[in-house]
């Protein structure tokens, strides 16, 4: 077969890839975190490029709100409330069967980061939270890998790959602090986002995913900042902070065993809570337990309960997302009373 | 006084500096750039702001 005519020909022609850089691209492990907006186009890029292990982290479902910029999730996925991960293992299965792609169904903590990162070349920042990507950055400062941060709200979206050495910045660095104080910073749910704007975010981080990946020279040293709103594109230098506690080796988040949380759900009008010790729920026993209180289903990833007044969407680990709850106290409540703390 | 922010004529008190003008418009964690030249925050926040000056401020992004 022609390289023009093979799977990989446009990217073995191109003189930054070659024939070389495609055999490396097939023995490389990339972590993506979160399939957001960002993920799952991530995603699908380095599927088709032919990155030879994609792990997919996520542990949510699909939400008819989302389909506007999540590009790979159909109506029929929100309808079902299909685990994210699940659909885009599939789907990635699909487009290409000569890659292993594998899905975790949980949110990185401190405790799990090392399993979920240490065996991956290279990680894909696409959270949507800066606790999320403080928690990436300390891992990847202990791990010493490189990884790729994307952030986009409104229009707007910034890209910069961070580095594992010493004279390296680091996300600590850029941002400053750690004490976000809520409501400080603006999100896509107050200010909006566009599918252009993740679109163009994730074309610039695997750009540089497979800069890493076949060892090119070209990887950027710099923050790309955009808005295609106001049409603006610009660049920044993030210094390195003499003063930060992660090149330091001090850390915040990671190693740190994981507390029971309970946290609001971007843009779901939902509550999620995670409890300290994720186990591994028995669906059967469960729906045993709360089929005289209410309509409970469940498949091998997620069982859901609704009385008609509490719904629960239960996950293998015990985390749960209490709907239609914007109170803590509420939903931890609703968790102690039908699931128990 | 008018400055250029982000591009747009923009109206500011005589006097005006850094900080204030990032307090005016809520800006916390951002980057900055005064005529061109990349300031560190702390720097650019000291320094009074001249007229037709070039302000390009971008918030650092949380979404994904």
């Amino acid at each position: 077969m022609s390289v023009q005519s093979s799977r990989y020909g446009r990217q073995e022609i191109f003189y930054g890839i070659g024939p070389e850089g495609q055999e490396k691209l097939k023995k490389a492990r990339v972590a993506i975190i979160e399939m957001s907006a960002i993920g799952t186009a991530v995603a699908n890029n380095l599927a088709r490029a032919g990155v030879g292990f994609i792990r997919l982290i996520d542990g949510d479902y699909v939400d008819i709100s989302e389909l506007q910029r999540q590009s790979l999730f159909t109506e029929e996925d929100a309808r079902n409330e299909r685990v994210k991960a699940v659909i885009l293992k599939e789907y990635l299965g699909s487009v290409n069967s000569e890659i292993e792609v594998e899905d975790r169904i949980t949110i990185l903590d401190g405790s799990n980061a090392d399993s979920l990162l240490s065996d991956v070349d290279v990680v894909v920042d696409a959270s949507d939270s800066f606790e999320t990507r403080l928690l990436i950055n300390e891992a990847c400062h202990a791990l010493k890998k490189p990884w790729v941060y994307g952030g986009a709200l409104a229009a707007s979206g910034m890209v910069k790959v961070f580095l594992p050495g010493e004279e390296e910045p680091c996300f600590r660095c850029f941002i400053g602090d750690e004490e976000f104080i809520p409501g400080e910073t603006p999100t896509c749910a107050t200010e909006g986002v566009l599918c252009s704007t993740v679109s163009m975010i994730a074309a610039l981080q695997c750009a540089e995913v497979l800069k890493l990946l076949t060892d090119a020279d070209s990887v950027r040293s710099d923050l790309i900042s955009f808005d295609l709103w106001d049409n603006s594109f610009d660049t920044f230098t993030v210094e390195k902070d003499p003063e930060c506690p992660v090149c330091r080796g001090e850390y915040s988040f990671y190693g740190k065993a994981s507390k029971a949380q309970t946290v609001s759900m971007c843009g779901k009008d939902s509550m999620q809570i995670v409890p300290s010790n994720e186990g591994e729920i028995d669906f059967e026993k469960y729906a045993e337990k709360l089929k005289n209180r209410g309509k409970v289903k469940y498949t091998k990833y997620t069982l859901d309960f609704d009385d008609g007044d509490v719904e629960i969407k239960l996950f293998k680990t015990g985390r749960a997302i209490i709907k239609h709850v914007s109170d803590e106290k509420r939903a931890r409540a609703v968790y102690a009373e039908y699931i128990g703390l | 006084m008018i400055v250029l922010h982000n591009g747009e004529e923009t109206e500011v008190p005589e006097g005006t500096t850094g900080k204030q003008f990032l307090q005016k418009f809520g800006y916390r964690r951002a980057m900055v750039k005064l005529n061109g030249e990349q300031l560190q925050v702390i720097t650019f926040s000291k320094m009074t702001l001249n007229e037709g000056d070039e302000i390009t401020v971008k918030r650092i992004s949380g979404g994904g």
